[in-house]
């Protein structure tokens, strides 16, 4: 069997951001997240939040918002915790505590949309109304909050994310030093 | 001296390029491309023949270059890289592909001799017996392109742009520039590539006045207006292929060392300006070097201040070679030929390059270069690729677009528009055609030479070996050949004699080919046909089409939320499943730890990390029904709180996952599917959900990475985890096998669930993945008090395998049925139907003597059996296989090997001896029961 000890590095305990080519990253803990399937609009009231929820690359703002990841499922993102509790609910929908499960990158700075042109295939001008998006090839949810992206990733893949966008921004730090 | 260079103002030579060529010192300048320095250097050979190893000279001087193919090491790596494409970088360490040791000295230019005994059709014809692949690799080695160097590191990761717009103009020639221009200045947001190192296209080295500025100077005027206009332009970017929904691939080569870069356009419209290459004329010997496209000769002259040659035969069969003409006499003697006077050149003569050409009147001229031009064929390959339809023009005599495709447009001399003021015109039509007003047309005072072609096709039986295909060593004989022996299809002429199949894709051939074979079949052209474009144009660098998906990149593993800290307990970890996961833990050799380990947590307790099985929740009132139909095993009666152990099946009944699943309540339930199989367990669950269920009442999640799970096994397990203050209580009453129970840690909840893996006393604790640190160093601190063991995947796989515990897809393949696991019962009772159902009943299913799982018992002194090892059968006809050994270990507690296989009828064998073959050994084994350690399951509840 392939010895991989080496090929891939220790996870960073707490990585430091990344601020290269214009673009920062960072990643953002804490954050409540809820999925939530179904009768989404019930839920959404419940949670005391409109219950559209944005698209991909939609604009999402305040400490408790909803992203639309599906036509019947959405993801509730709060800096709080959330009081909606886990499994089914009488009105019409399945709720599952993701809090742990999706790692949170805040992708911010003037050229983040070149991040976005290079990770995803989304039209900038017509991106859609669901936020689940393939970014650097695998699953995640795409969307802005307050001016920057936010990107949601299963948290085992989280360290791969973190290399991909490293290796972009730095070639993409090249290009402009080059230009 | 023949070629050589003159001063031109694009060109600086205050400041020398050194480079090597075959090993010889050569100098160019900034601005050159490495085939302008050969070129002004006097290289007239810069390349070998893909089968013959003729000499070769430079043709062209863009894409359609079929001869000068070069391997590039020192600051740019490449291989088959286009001499004519490449800009030239100080450094840079240039060989000649398919030449050895130099293209002016090959060692096999000796093959050129046998030529006539090695026509088209030659290897398929000869080398039959005793088989193909005897001679294949020697063939390979002489005939061939570039040699990839194995030591070289991978390409650098290159980027990937995905990019929209209203319209992209493909090539910034004249048309191109304008149409750009106008669709800018109508408010589209417009993307303009160009393959070229800078925008003009034939603007550069033909001579033009639009709008009374000089061609060059109008070009700066229009890309400063772009500019303006927010325009993107791409230089050095082919646009080589077009996909569904008007997605065009573009490969942007990179500047220096970077690397290329892949763009993905999809624009509302597409506007062709591709411009138009120039064909060869055919005459005997006309590969020699120094036989090269006109246009290619006035664009050395121009754009890189290189003369051809010193005396220069100028032959053309239109009139867009009297500019040529021209220019050249400025610098060199000239002698044109004009085919549309009826003049013909039969043949060149010279020792390596051209010393002679010799007229159809019988004359003969002294020259050491020829400028062709057999006519122009328009670029069309992206609108084939697009499904275009050809037409024939017999004015132009070449293929052009016939119908207007949905959001695609052909401008300029792509569209057969060889003057300028025409292809102005074509561009405002095209613009009127998607409602974008174009610009209004500029004034051209070109001195626009009618464009007058006349037939200069090859003919049946010319003397002499004439080259259709440079790049493929394809003659009009060999055309004649495929013709007598029927090949005359199209496709059959491209694939028995390889005609168009090179790098270069036949750009500046194909035409000549498809002319002849048309003579000599009584057809025309049109009737011939073209073969199929497809992509790429040219050729896409593998790191351009790779991006970033390489190295570590490359099918990144699933990383553990407690990693460090195993890599903290010595952990050496492997890929399991698209996991990186712990196999085995501290200095020992794996195969000492892996037994100490085994031993160990059969001994006192083993702590596991178990974070990578499903957690797959399945909600709302139909949870239940949907249960039952997705298992083998009915699952609607478990109890909330309970948990049960199931197969998920294919729907050919073959076992495609197995695991427990959990029943939180009455309307929730966690599939705890293999750590492998939580993309495609999820996958299945959604599809049947969607397709049979009723979508407002059942919804799937999944939650795998929420949870940590951490295993605590062995007979001491109970006794750690009630020092865990976890809340639970782990009597056996209240918390029997199979069930679960919830408590916390440190404030955060955490569900335990008693099941086993190992046969021993089990307990599953999962808490949220964040928090999961702290449990478990909880964990391993009470453990080290009592000798616990942590626990790597390998052996967890010998524990579960002296049971008898399956692991799926080791110890199944593509045809097990849960009968050949010996699990009957649902089958036969469950009432309701589940997926897979039907096929259970098939007689192939129902079969007696298909492969069962059964155990296998070693009888020598020789260790563990292979995995993978036959049990074979012997008769009269030989030895045939009844099955293989699936799993195979040395068990430290049993002290002997052990084994889990597949074997004919096994279930109704045991105690049989059977032999096992492996690399030609035989052993016998005995058959056993799966479960070779603790088959009464005392231990669970030891």
């Amino acid at each position: 069997m392939r010895d991989h000890e080496e090929t891939w590095a220790r996870l960073p305990s707490s990585p430091s951001g990344i601020d290269r080519a214009g673009i920062t990253v960072r990643e953002l803990g804490g954050l409540s997240q809820l999925l939530v399937s179904g009768e989404i609009g019930k839920a959404a009231r419940l949670a005391g939040i409109d219950g559209t929820g944005v698209g991909a690359l939609g604009s999402a703002s305040g400490e408790r918002y909803a992203v639309r990841v599906a036509r019947d499922r959405m993801l509730i993102v709060a800096t709080a915790a959330l009081s909606i509790g886990d499994g089914w609910h009488e009105d019409g929908f399945a709720v599952t505590a993701m809090s742990a499960g999706l790692t949170v990158f805040e992708i911010g700075g003037d050229l983040a949309d070149d991040v976005v042109r290079r990770a995803t295939t989304l039209s900038l001008s017509n991106p859609g109304p669901c936020a689940a998006t393939r970014f650097a090839d695998i699953n995640g949810f795409l969307y802005r909050h307050e001016g920057a992206l936010r990107l949601h990733v299963d948290r085992g893949l989280a360290a791969y994310v973190w290399q991909w966008l490293e290796t972009l921004l730095g070639l993409m730090a090249a290009e402009t030093a080059d230009a | 001296m023949t070629s050589f260079r003159v001063d031109t103002p694009r060109i600086d030579r205050r400041h020398p390029l050194p480079f090597s060529f075959d090993g010889r010192t050569v100098e160019g300048y900034a601005g050159d491309t490495i085939a302008s320095a050969l070129l002004a250097a006097n290289i007239p050979v810069v390349g070998r023949s893909f089968k013959y190893h003729r000499p070769r000279g430079l043709w062209g001087f863009g894409v359609e270059e079929p001869n000068a193919f070069v391997d590039v090491t020192g600051p740019r790596s490449l291989v088959n890289a286009r001499a004519t494409t490449e800009q030239l970088v100080a450094g840079m360490d240039v060989r000649a592909v398919n030449a050895s040791p130099s293209a002016a000295a090959d060692r096999n230019a000796f093959i050129d001799r046998f030529a006539r005994f090695i026509p088209s059709g030659f290897y398929y014809k000869t080398f039959m017996w005793p088989d193909w692949h005897m001679f294949e690799p020697r063939i390979r080695r002489m005939a061939g392109l570039g040699t990839v160097d194995a030591s070289q590191s991978r390409p650098l990761h290159a980027e990937q742009v995905n990019e929209e717009c209203d319209v992209l103009v493909v090539g910034a020639g004249p048309a191109g520039l304008f149409a750009a221009l106008s669709a800018a200045s109508a408010g589209r947001k417009v993307i303009l590539c160009d393959d070229g190192f800078e925008p003009g296209g034939s603007l550069l080295h033909r001579n033009a006045r639009i709008d009374g500025l000089v061609g060059i100077a109008w070009v700066s005027k229009v890309l400063a207006q772009l500019a303006r206009a927010g325009t993107r332009v791409l230089p050095r970017t082919t646009a080589f292929g077009i996909y569904d929904h008007n997605l065009v691939g573009l490969n942007q080569k990179g500047v220096g060392n970077a690397p290329d870069r892949l763009w993905r356009v999809r624009s509302a419209e597409i506007v062709l300006a591709t411009g138009a290459i120039e064909r060869p004329l055919p005459f005997a010997s006309n590969d020699l070097p120094g036989v090269m496209s006109a246009e290619a000769g006035l664009a050395y002259l121009r754009r890189f201040g290189v003369v051809a040659g010193q005396r220069i035969v100028v032959a053309g069969n239109n009139g867009t070679t009297r500019e040529t003409v021209e220019a050249f006499r400025r610098v060199s003697e000239v002698v044109e030929v004009d085919y549309r006077a009826g003049a013909r050149i039969v043949g060149v003569r010279g020792a390596g390059r051209v010393e002679s050409v010799e007229l159809a009147d019988g004359s003969r001229i002294a020259a050491d270069a020829v400028l062709v031009s057999g006519g122009f064929t328009p670029t069309v390959h992206l609108y084939c690729q697009a499904r275009g339809k050809l037409r024939w023009d017999e004015a132009l005599l070449g293929f052009v677009a016939r119908d207007k495709l949905p959001q695609f447009s052909i401008v300029g001399a792509a569209d057969g528009c060889f003057d300028l003021a025409q292809a102005f015109r074509s561009v405002e039509a095209a613009l009127k055609s998607i409602d974008c007003a174009s610009a209004s047309i500029p004034d051209t005072e070109a001195a626009d030479v009618a464009y007058g072609i006349v037939a200069a096709w090859p003919q049946p039986k010319m003397k002499g070996r004439v080259w259709i295909d440079l790049q493929h060593d394809v003659t009009a004989k060999d055309v004649e050949l495929a013709a007598r022996e029927n090949f005359i299809s199209v496709e059959h002429l491209k694939r028995y004699t390889t005609l168009g199949m090179a790098t270069d894709q036949g750009k500046t051939s194909n035409l000549n080919g498809l002319a002849l074979m048309g003579q000599l079949t009584g057809r025309s052209v049109p009737d011939v046909g073209t073969t199929t474009y497809r992509p790429p144009f040219t050729p896409v660098p593998f790191g351009s089409l790779a991006g970033l998906r390489g190295g570590v990149l490359f099918n990144p593993p699933r990383r553990l939320a407690l990693e460090n800290r195993h890599r903290d307990a010595g952990a050496h970890l492997r890929e399991y499943g698209g996991w990186l996961r712990p196999a085995w833990y501290g200095e020992d050799a794996e195969a000492d730890a892996v037994q100490r380990e085994a031993r160990q947590a059969r001994q006192t307790a083993a702590l596991f990390d178990g974070s990578t099985l499903g957690k797959i929740e399945v909600q709302g009132p139909q949870a239940a029904e949907f249960m039952d139909f997705v298992y083998y095993n009915t699952m609607s009666t478990l109890q909330p709180g309970r948990c049960r152990y199931g197969f998920i099946l294919g729907e050919s009944g073959v076992v495609y996952d197995d695991g427990v699943l959990v029943r939180i309540d009455a309307n929730r339930f966690i599939v705890s599917c293999s750590s492998s199989h939580v993309a495609g367990v999820h996958a299945v669950l959604e599809e049947w959900r969607q397709d049979r269920f009723d979508r407002k009442r059942l919804f799937i999640h999944n939650a795998t990475a929420e949870t940590a799970t951490l295993t605590v096994s062995g007979p001491s397990s109970r006794q750690l985890l009630e020092q865990a203050a976890l809340g639970i209580s782990f009597d056996d009453t209240a918390f029997p096998h199979m069930a679960i129970a919830w408590g916390s840690f440190e404030g955060t909840p955490v569900r335990a669930t008693r099941v086993s893996f190992t046969g021993d006393r089990s307990y599953e604790l999962s808490i949220r993945a964040d928090h999961a640190a702290g449990l478990w160093d909880r964990l391993r601190q009470l453990g080290s008090a009592i000798d616990a063991v942590v626990l790597g995947v390998e052996a967890l796989m010998v524990l579960r395998a002296e049971k008898g515990f399956i692991v799926i897809g080791k110890d199944t393949d593509g045809m097990t049925r849960p009968m050949d696991l010996g699990v009957s019962a649902p089958l036969a009772k469950k009432k309701v139907e589940f997926i897979g159902r039907r096929s259970l009943f098939t007689e192939e299913a129902q079969r007696p003597n298909r492969n069962q799982l059964v155990g296998l018992e070693v009888m020598d002194k020789g260790g563990p059996l292979a995995t993978g090892a036959h049990g074979i059968e012997r008769s009269g006809a030989g030895k045939r296989s009844i099955g293989y050994v699936t799993s195979s270990y040395f068990s430290p507690t049993l002290d002997r090997p052990i084994a889990l296989g597949l074997i004919e009828g096994g279930a109704t064998r045991h105690g049989e001896v059977i032999e096992v073959q492996h690399l030609g050994a035989v052993r016998p084994a005995r058959i056993a029961p799966p479960c070779a350690f603790d088959p009464s399951g005392e231990r669970l509840n030891a």
